[in-house]
This record gives C-alpha cells, sequence and structure tokens, in this order.
C-alpha cells in the first residue's frame, strides 16, 4: 500500500470515528423538519408534506438503526457511506480500465 | 439542505431533472475520464469524505443546525465535472440508504450541493488563485461554494408558496417565502456553514497537497 494511500485511508476513519459529535446538534438543519416539528411551527402540515411517501424503502432511516444506541447508529452509517462511495469509485474505475 | 420529499412542487422538481440528467451524464463521463489508479484514492476518499462531513451536524444558534459539504476539495483538485458527480453520488447515496434528502427531489439537492457549489467553488479558485495568499483562497473557494449552494435551496424552497393553496387556504408545499428563506438558508451558511466550509477545505487542502508533493514530486499526480 503506497504511503498517499494510507494517509487518506487514515484521514478517512478519523472522520468516521469523529461523526457521533455531530450528535451533538439537536436541532434539525432549517428546512428539513419532521411532520411533527412543522405541525408544532405552523399548526398545520402542507398537503403534499403529509402525504409525501418515499421512492423506495429505506434501509436506514435518519442514520437510525432500531435497537441500536445513537453513537452505534451513526459509526455504521457512516462506515456503509463510505464502503458505498468507496465501491463505487471503484467500479468507475474497472470500467474505465475495460474502455481502453 | 438536503430537501425532502413533499417539500417541493412537481412544477419544481420535474424541470429540475430534466436539467440534472444531462449534465450528471457528463459528470459521469468526466468522472470517468480522470479516474486512473493514481487519482482513484484521492478521489474516492475525498468523495467518502464528503459524506461523512455532511453527518456532521453543527449547532447554530435559533435551534438549528447545519453542515459542510466538502465540493470545493474536489472541484480544485478535479474540475467542477467531476466534483459535481462524487457529491451527487454521495447525495445519491445518503437519499437511496438513508433517507436524507428526497429521492424525488434528488435532482434539485443534485443541481444545489453537487453542480452549483463545485462550479462556484471551481471559478473563484480559478480567479484568485496565486493573486492573493493560498489560504485565503482555498477558505473563500469552501465558503463560496456553500454559499451558492444555500442560494439555490433557499430560492427553490422560497418559491414553493407560489405553487398553490388547498381548500382552507394553507399552502401545499414548503410553507415559507423567500424573505424567510433566503435571511435563515442563505444568512446562516454566510456566517456559520461557509466558515466551516472555508476551514475545512484550507486545512484538507494542505493534507492533500502534502501528500502530493511527497508522491515523488512529479507534476501529473492527479
Amino acid at each position: 500500500m503506497s504511503r498517499n494511500v494510507k494517509y487518506l485511508l487514515a484521514f478517512v476513519v478519523i472522520a468516521i470515528v469523529l461523526t457521533p459529535l455531530g450528535l451533538i446538534a439537536e436541532g434539525s438543519a432549517w428546512g428539513e423538519w419532521s411532520i411533527a416539528e412543522i405541525k408544532t411551527m405552523l399548526g398545520f402540515v402542507p398537503q403534499s408534506i403529509e402525504n409525501a411517501k418515499p421512492l423506495v424503502h429505506v434501509l436506514i432511516p435518519d442514520y437510525e438503526i432500531s435497537g441500536l444506541g445513537a453513537v452505534a447508529s451513526t459509526w455504521i452509517s457512516a462506515i456503509l457511506g463510505a464502503v458505498l462511495v468507496f465501491l463505487v469509485m471503484a467500479g468507475i474505475k474497472r470500467s474505465a480500465k475495460r474502455a481502453n | 439542505m438536503h430537501i425532502p420529499d413533499g417539500f417541493l412542487s412537481p412544477s419544481t422538481y420535474i424541470p429540475a431533472s430534466i436539467i440534472a440528467v444531462p449534465l450528471l451524464i457528463s459528470a459521469f463521463k468526466k468522472t470517468k475520464e480522470a479516474i486512473n489508479d493514481e487519482s482513484f484514492a484521492f478521489l474516492s476518499s475525498l468523495s467518502a469524505f464528503s459524506f461523512v462531513v455532511m453527518m456532521f451536524n453543527i449547532p447554530i444558534p435559533g435551534g438549528t443546525s447545519g453542515h459542510a459539504i466538502g465540493a470545493a476539495m474536489l472541484a480544485i483538485l478535479f474540475g467542477p465535472w467531476v466534483a459535481a458527480f462524487c457529491i451527487s453520488l454521495t447525495l445519491f447515496i445518503q437519499a437511496l440508504v438513508f433517507g436524507d434528502g428526497g429521492l424525488s427531489v434528488f435532482a434539485v439537492n443534485s443541481l444545489a450541493m453537487g453542480f452549483s457549489a463545485s462550479f462556484v467553488a471551481f471559478y473563484v479558485h480559478k480567479l484568485l488563485h496565486n493573486k492573493i495568499s493560498n489560504n485565503i483562497v482555498l477558505f473563500l473557494s469552501g465558503w463560496s461554494s456553500i454559499v451558492a449552494a444555500s442560494v439555490v435551496v433557499a430560492v427553490v424552497l422560497g418559491i414553493q408558496p407560489l405553487f398553490g393553496v388547498d381548500a382552507s387556504g394553507h399552502p401545499i408545499y414548503f410553507p415559507f417565502g423567500l424573505s424567510v428563506t433566503i435571511p435563515a438558508v442563505v444568512g446562516s451558511h454566510m456566517l456559520f456553514f461557509g466558515v466551516v466550509e472555508g476551514i475545512a477545505t484550507m486545512l484538507v487542502m494542505r493534507f492533500v497537497e502534502k501528500l502530493m508533493h511527497q508522491n515523488t514530486n512529479k507534476e501529473g499526480v492527479l
């Protein structure tokens, strides 16, 4: 493994290890409220927001795995996300090589 | 800034999808050209970093929170198209696997955080590079990239009240107009998250530049 790869991997791993710090923020991002939050804010929920259904079944909604603590959920989500990014990129690299 | 399903009218996300699809195809092709054994480690690590950094919610006064994007570093290193593809890939995984940002409005999120942020970062960097201190250029590229994304999100959200009300007079889609969304979304990104993005861009770029210099000092590392 080249030095660069080692350092870059360490960089990503450190970022993943630190993700639970993001749990300190309790408020939602502005404009990303849940239906319950909108209801408290406005007294009603806009039709389209109330009826919104996700197009696909989401595996880990809100980075929370049921039965697991917040920190563990966050770590697993971050690892899964990073691994998926690496896999897609590796797939693109392979198809680029084949094209040449 | 990840807009959820149901917040936007179809008359917003359908045209956005029509614009985004050809852009994403071009961005994918450019990424395929740019990816090789040497660039792969940088491209995939910085894309993974972008995924992770968006989970890093930072609380700000007023009870809300937000996060950096990580588009600027990719745009400076690999150009705006490749950066836009990498960020869009991250956003797609977030929507598909974690329900963060709606899949139906993915095009809007991709145009805001992917394309707008990457292109603004790239051109700000190009314009200021070698004119002022490198750290300041990196900071400004990061800051302006996320502020640009926030402008797109604020405008898209803020025009939703124009797309209809129900029988009782309540808005059907996102309920707040531009006079609320611009200060809330753009203001918070100028004051807080832009600063975080700027500092992150500066630090990560210093680290990446160091790695590249160690790497046998050859020019075309990427």
